[in-house]
């Protein structure tokens, strides 16, 4: 049994190492041939993993083949144009000028409900709507809007855009995070003075603190402590803020 | 390879599993060669010895046969299928206990059957198109 929960340890290290070292990507977001690797790789790792009477090595030669395998044709279709259309193929056009490309559907093995159910995970539910919508690579369809759906931006309405900066999470479960504190331009002091003005005495009655990018501290107390949400609007000042 | 093309640590996993598998490719084989090589030789002589009634020899060529494979048993596991392995080992203890009892007619067909098994533990490991399907 011992040497089972060793084998499985030693698997486990070379599937997420392989696996680590051939992207991040998730598996919706992968490429065929990327998906096809990591099905291999899982597969083969489950049988040396499992049976004591199979060399480790029987797992390995095939894991270590693949993975040279796909960083050989990562490379390749890095450098060639050509190669990467072999391997991941090309993005296809299904709606072009709102008329929905027939023949480009039926090539693509895609059926019309197949486009209403991707258009409605994108939030279309008109098929008018759509002025383009092109099947990405990994599957993925992206769509655009005709003119008068798109969202206006901030520049279209001749709006000042909110000050673009990333949120914080600056307390979590009574706990300060130093970190994002420093990241966001505060220090502890400010922090307690801000919890403070929110009606938190102490930090350890602190759920969470969330600093929105508008500049809104959203303080939430433990639910001993009564749960309720305050919203603590933080006035920015020269170099930091108030 | 260009770095920006490749990250250095993609770099070095790719010469570490290059270089692990030309071993796996070579060491192995190397191994599996010469054993089996030792025991088809130690197999024909104790057959050999067998026949003439030499019963002193065959058990000395059996014994050298046994050891021959039970210093590298171990070694042969990482690369092998235990169950292959397993099967050797039994049917060499076998023989060793039949030449022992002096049962003739059996111990030629348990020889047989070891210069078949080194024989196919070698072939495997042989680059071939019918291996490959």
């Amino acid at each position: 049994m011992l040497i089972l929960f060793v084998r499985v340890i030693v698997l486990y290290l070379l599937v997420f190492f392989v696996i680590r070292l051939t992207g991040k990507r998730q598996i919706s977001e992968l490429q065929p041939f990327d998906l096809v690797v990591t099905l291999l790789i899982a597969d083969l790792a489950s049988e040396p993993a499992s049976n004591t009477g199979v060399p480790l090595i029987y797992g390995i030669v095939p894991i270590l083949a693949l993975f040279l395998l796909q960083q050989c044709i990562s490379y390749l279709s890095l450098k060639s144009e050509g190669v990467r259309k072999l391997v991941c193929g090309q993005s296809v056009v299904l709606v072009s000028r709102g008329v929905v490309q027939e023949v480009a559907l039926r090539g693509s093995r895609y059926t019309l409900s197949d486009l209403m159910e991707q258009l409605r995970s994108k939030d279309v539910f008109e098929l008018a709507d759509v002025e383009y919508a092109i099947l990405e690579t990994n599957g993925e369809l992206s769509v655009l809007l005709k003119g008068e759906k798109q969202t206006p931006t901030y520049e279209v309405l001749h709006l000042p855009p909110p000050k673009a900066r990333p949120p914080f999470m600056l307390v979590q479960d009574g706990e300060i995070h130093h970190e994002a504190l420093a990241q966001a331009g505060f220090d502890e002091k400010w922090l307690r003075r801000q919890l403070a003005r929110g009606g938190a005495k102490r930090i350890e009655e602190v759920f969470f603190a969330f600093l929105g990018s508008d500049g809104t501290l959203h303080i939430q107390r433990k639910h001993e402590y009564g749960e309720n949400a305050v919203f603590v609007s933080v006035q920015e000042k020269k170099g930091g803020a108030e | 390879m260009s770095s920006s093309a490749f990250t250095r640590i993609n770099l070095v996993a790719c010469i570490v599993a290059l270089l692990l598998l030309l071993f796996l490719f070579t060491y192995p084989r190397m191994v599996i060669t010469k054993l089996s090589e030792t025991l088809c030789a130690g197999a024909e002589e104790t057959m050999a010895c067998v026949k003439a009634g030499d019963w002193t020899h065959a058990n000395a060529a059996t014994g050298r046969m046994n050891d021959a494979f039970q210093e590298k048993k171990e070694r042969l596991k990482l690369f092998l299928d235990h169950e292959d392995l397993d099967e050797l080992d039994a049917t060499l203890m076998g023989c060793v206990r039949l030449i022992e009892a002096e049962e003739d007619k059996q111990v030629l067909f348990e020889l047989e059957r070891i210069i078949n098994m080194a024989t196919y533990l070698k072939e495997i490991e042989v680059f071939t198109v019918y291996n490959l399907f």
